[in-house]
């Protein structure tokens, strides 16, 4: 494997200084080679035994493992975990292991466990990740704080005459938890401190060793110890970053413009750093979190170590393992608000925006919070991130809209104005806040509206197809579309009903799998508590849930109305007929269904308010089923106890209530939105064909976006399609993602400002605009194709590994996605 | 209005970035048209062989019976065709099409004013076609709400329509983009049928209310537009009105596509770009002349 990246005119030498285009040459060349050496094995990890003691406590020894096995000089002659590189600023390695992959990890449940997880489709690796940690209080406190804070709260505990004697414990095993944990993570950085003054010891160039110096400094301050300055408040976000993504948890930076900005200033008034040497050391930091990046698809399979409790929400089909190969969960939310409603955007927000767009890096994610009064300053600097950058980032978030709905949920505005994003792009609150998220999908609700609560099936010997939810009327006995909306309204219900409640018992069964001791310290209300975060333990609990196809389900209600209720082309029979055969014998239909021009996206009013009266539909289908779970769950019931913990049983949820278990403040926000995420190929597999136009299997629409191949009347049309649809009832976001072709080279920047000011004015949520050369994105799928044909080497591909692509919910290198995906994403392109 | 295409975000057609609307029908019989599909006011039925299978759902639902199998193939005899629409429909192959929509003027309004309002300022509206002035009357109201709405419009023409027509446009037009193709009288008409004397008159006018509202297009085909005498005379045309812009339009190589489509022949060996020589020497004269010369790929 070459040692130096082939220069060409499509991978331009990015990065701000020549350190920065050093360290992220050698990261691409690293990423497009075999890293399947890399991985841990389990036999580096001695075994974490103590099966005695409590799960979480044996959590707590596997993080110290991992820990101590990342900076063992034996593990890291194959696992590189342990080494300073050239140039390199900001130290400490994450092991290799991504969404798509899973992880190797010190197993730490017992053998008994293991077998019980096989009725809860859990296991180790189910560890959610997805949340803001509180950067600003190890920033503060430092860990050791932390472990202060943790001995008094032993001390009192033990001291305290509370007669629960169960929670007593379980709190002394918290916090002994978290002290293990923390413990661990200080002795990692002071390893990073022997190396690097290992190093300068043999370093023969000065300003290198110097530079060696400072860093073994900064790591035997930080992250014990509260930052001082700029430079320390960016390594010891990083280790507290690391040893999360190390032990599980991929979380999120949070607003990470906010967390460090102060410290920049200081330091700049200080005269101890310049902007440049700023832009720097966050090129370096970005590096650092993108560096378990795999680029070259050949290398894949080898790294396949994800497991069956691997996967997000309820189902264990909801991961598209190659997409997510390159998927780390981890966003950075720039600009925004402050808690008192002031502009939050600083110099730091320019300078990650910048950096993103020097490094053209598909991770992490860059986000940017704007508003109706966002300054023009920062609209240019997100256009020309998202110019240079070309692959999606910054993606815009829309305060007006979010920030509204968070608060209608129930949130005091000073907590909404300070929401971060995780995962893919969900809002979520700031450093305080737990997540989890089910999804829905509309073609399933409309198959089952169409076929009496069946999906459609080819199996002969089902009669209707398989039965999926309540019974209702068929498509002989549906008189007019209202018929037709009331059986949508009532499998939406169904639908949602079940994906709410599963977020409900969720915390009946992590908490016994997954505690995470180490990420609970940092997730405001735990600590204070002594409840780690799956025991419902944070201030916050937000359960989201995700509607995908909705722009289809529009688009094929608009049809079916316009043809088998008002023309009366067909008959509704006819179309389900149709549906179920795949449109085969019924092309003239298919071609009728997919030609119209009534289609969501193109600002037309007749699907448009098919598609309110879905969300309409959806709002208050969420409403109700919060209704219900609270009653279910959370709430202690005075009377009728007996029904009550009948209905708890039929949810698989046994005993009191969560206001008597996890305390009187245990709340459960349900956010809704509308998005695949990155699933839009492999959530439209397991759907029949749908009316409008779709053939069945074929990918439904990304996110919220308009259906690929239907966005007929621009940009502007498709953003004005958004304006009326009260996106503020879907806090989890409604993303809508663009490409655009600029082959022709000429662009006007005010053309594209022009679109970021419309879509805030026109109410939307979420959106990414990617940039393309669809001419250069033809040929790279021309060579992935003879790659994949084996007619030649996956060599071929290195000068395309730059080229990152949004794929619904993350960024990912062009080469790496999945064939359909590629292929969806070039008939995305809009010129 | 009668039209066959919207381009959403156009960086070729006028100043800036620009929603271009094509309008139907043409007067003029250009040889070398690249869109001959838009000439008749009633838009043909687009055939692309290529793409057909001859699986036979179009002869089956065809009411003119305008479809036959002759030995494994399948023709498309359209002497008969009236447009319906339903072998386009029951063509899952893509090889059928028939572009054409009719909608009014606000209707088309509504449909492009959301894109326009992201163009304010840095582009705007371009109608061609087609000749855009044939339907200069519904031209005139949607050029009138663009106006409203101060956005920026431009009308591509070949100038060889009834003068009555500009009179009735030329407050709404901010920037015409005038076709000068062959200036040589007799050649105009072999060429494209069109009486340069009305092209002259029209260009004339229009200058009368405005030199700098326009740019000068001319197609650069060889041996038919490319000749210097073409070529000076149409420098001097330029000088004698005071025009101080021209764009240079290359020809198109891909062109016989809409005439087979259209059940036409076309011999693609008559026409050529212009050498690179040629084409050097002819913005050299233009230079000289001080014209601001632009060549559109």
């Amino acid at each position: 494997m070459g040692q130096t990246l082939e220069v060409n005119m499509t991978a331009p030498l990015r990065g701000s200084t020549a350190r920065v285009q050093k360290l992220l040459n050698e990261l691409l060349n690293k990423s497009f080679s075999d890293r399947s050496g890399e991985w841990f094995k389990d036999s580096m990890f001695p075994p974490v035994g103590n099966e005695e003691l409590s799960v979480i406590e044996r959590r707590a020894i596997s993080f110290r493992i991992m820990l101590e096995a990342m900076v063992s000089k034996e593990n890291s002659k194959t696992t590189n975990t342990y080494q300073i590189k050239d140039n390199e600023l900001v130290v400490g390695n994450i092991p290799m292991g991504s969404v798509g992959f899973g992880k190797v990890y010190p197993q730490y449940l017992t053998a008994e466990e293991r077998r019980l997880i096989s009725m809860a489709n859990r296991d180790m690796q189910s560890t959610f990740g997805h949340n803001i940690p509180d950067h600003k209080k190890v920033l503060e406190k430092g860990i050791n704080g932390i472990i202060q804070y943790c001995e008094d709260k032993i001390n009192d505990t033990e001291n305290s005459s509370t007669k629960n004697v169960f929670r007593k414990n379980k709190k002394l095993e918290f916090y002994n938890s978290v002290i293990i944990c923390c413990q661990a993570l200080v002795r990692y950085a002071e390893a990073f401190a022997d190396i690097a003054d290992e190093n300068a010891d043999n370093e023969t160039d000065t300003k290198r060793q110097s530079e060696l110096r400072e860093i073994a400094r900064i790591c035997r301050k930080v992250p014990a110890n509260p930052a001082e300055t700029f430079y320390e408040a960016i390594q010891s976000v990083y280790f507290v970053h690391l040893a999360l993504h190390s032990t599980l948890d991929y979380i999120s930076l949070g607003r990470l413009d906010q967390t460090l900005d102060p410290y920049l200033q200081k330091d700049m008034s200080d005269g101890k750093i310049t902007e440049g040497e700023a832009q720097e050391l966050y090129e370096c930091l970005l590096i650092k979190c993108a560096e378990r990046m795999n680029s070259n698809p050949a290398y894949f399979l080898k790294q396949d170590h994800s497991s069956f409790g691997g996967v997000f929400g309820d189902s264990p089909v909801f991961l598209d393992q190659i997409a997510s190969a390159n998927n780390f969960l981890q966003n950075i939310a720039l600009g925004g608000f402050t808690k008192d409603g002031k502009d939050a955007s600083n110099l730091s927000t320019a300078l990650i925006l910048r950096a993103s767009a020097n490094l053209g890096l598909p991770t992490p994610i860059i986000n940017i919070r704007l508003n109706k009064n966002s300054s023009s300053e920062i609209i240019n600097e997100t256009v020309k991130s998202l110019r240079k950058g070309r692959n999606g980032m910054p993606v815009v978030l829309n305060d007006d809209i979010i920030i509204d709905g968070l608060s209608k949920n129930g949130i005091p505005i000073e907590d909404c104005r300070d929401y971060g994003v995780d995962g893919c792009w969900e809002p979520i609150l700031n450093a305080k806040c737990d997540w989890v998220f089910g999804s829905i999908n509309f073609l399933t609700i409309l198959e089952c509206s169409l076929n009496s609560g069946c999906t459609f099936s080819t199996d002969p010997s089902l009669l209707r197809g398989t039965k999926t939810s309540y019974v209702t009327k068929n498509a002989e006995e549906i008189k007019n579309v209202d018929e037709l909306l009331e059986n949508a309204r009532a499998h939406i219900q169904f639908f949602v009903d079940k994906t709410a409640l599963q977020a409900y018992s969720f915390y009946s069964v992590e908490g016994s799998v997954n505690p995470t001791p180490f990420l609970s310290s940092l997730l405001g209300g735990c600590l204070e508590k002594g409840m780690d975060k799956t025991w419902g333990g944070s201030q916050y609990h937000i359960s989201g849930l995700l509607a995908s196809a909705l722009p289809n389900c529009a688009n094929a209600l608009a049809n079916i109305k316009k043809y088998v209720f008002d023309q009366k082309k067909y008959t509704l029979p006819e179309v389900v007929d149709a549906l179920k055969n795949n449109f085969s014998g019924y092309e003239e239909m298919k071609n009728t269904f997919w030609l119209d021009n009534n289609k969501f996206g193109n600002n037309v009013n007749d699907v448009d308010s098919i598609m309110k009266q879905l969300l309409n539909f959806l709002h208050e289908a969420g409403l109700e089923a919060k209704k219900l779970g609270d009653k279910t769950f959370i709430i202690k019931a005075d009377e009728d106890f007996e029904k009550i913990k009948n209905n708890r049983t039929i949810c698989h949820y046994e005993g009191v209530s969560m206001h008597e278990k996890y305390g009187q403040d245990f709340n459960m926000i349900f956010n809704m939105g509308c998005g695949t995420f990155g699933q839009y190929t492999f959530n439209g597999k397991s759907v029949g064909a749908s009316a409008d136009g779709r053939g069945r299997g074929e990918p439904i629409a990304a996110n919220f976006s308009p259906v690929t191949g239907t966005m007929k009347n621009g940009i502007g049309n498709a953003i004005a399609s958004l304006k009326d649809l009260e996106l503020e009832r879907f806090p989890a976001g409604a993303a809508i993602d663009f490409c655009i072709d600029d082959t022709d080279g000429e662009y006007d920047e005010t053309y594209y400002e022009n679109i970021v000011k419309e879509f805030i004015e026109d109410n939307g949520s979420i959106m990414t605009i990617t940039f393309a050369n669809s001419d250069e994105l033809n040929k790279v799928f021309e060579i992935c194709e003879e790659v994949r044909n084996n007619t030649v080497s996956s060599e071929a591909l290195r000068p395309y590994a730059h080229m990152a692509v949004r794929v619904g919910g993350f960024n990912a290198p062009f080469i790496t996605i999945p064939r359909e995906q590629q292929l969806t994403y070039l008939s995305r392109v809009t010129k | 209005m009668k039209y066959f295409d919207i381009v959403w975000s156009s960086n070729k057609d006028g100043p800036g970035k620009r929603v271009v609307l094509f309008l139907q029908g043409c007067p003029l019989n250009c040889v070398w048209c690249h869109s001959p599909h838009s000439q008749p006011m009633e838009a043909p039925v687009l055939y692309f062989r290529e793409y057909c299978v001859n699986c036979g759902r179009c002869r089956t639902v065809c009411q003119q019976c305008c479809f036959v199998n002759n030995q494994g193939k399948n023709i498309f005899n359209r002497s008969a065709c009236v447009r319906r629409g339903e072998c386009v429909l029951n063509c899952s192959h893509g090889a059928l099409a028939y572009n054409l929509r009719e909608s009014t003027p606000e209707e088309i309004f509504e449909k492009i004013k959301m894109e326009l309002k992201l163009l304010k300022n840095i582009g705007g509206l371009t109608l061609t076609g087609g000749e855009p002035m044939l339907q200069y009357s519904d031209a005139r109201e949607l050029l009138r709400l663009c106006k409203e709405m101060g956005v920026h419009t431009a009308v591509e023409t070949s100038g060889a329509v009834n003068p009555e027509y500009f009179k009735e446009l030329i407050y709404y037009v901010d920037c015409w983009l005038f076709g000068l193709k062959q200036t040589d009288v007799d050649k105009c008409f072999t060429m494209t049928g069109a009486d340069l004397n009305l092209i002259r008159r029209n260009l004339n006018y229009i200058a009368s209310n405005g030199q700098d509202k326009i740019i000068i297009r001319t197609p650069m085909i060889e041996g038919f537009t490319d000749d210097i005498d073409n070529i000076q005379r149409i420098s001097e045309i330029m000088l004698s009105l005071g025009l101080k812009e021209i764009e240079l339009l290359p020809y198109n190589p891909n062109t016989a596509h809409y005439y087979l489509a259209m059940g036409k022949d076309f011999d693609e060996q008559k026409f050529k770009l212009p050498s690179q020589n040629r084409l050097q020497e002819i913005m050299k004269i233009f230079e000289e002349k001080g014209i601001n010369k632009k060549i559109i790929e």
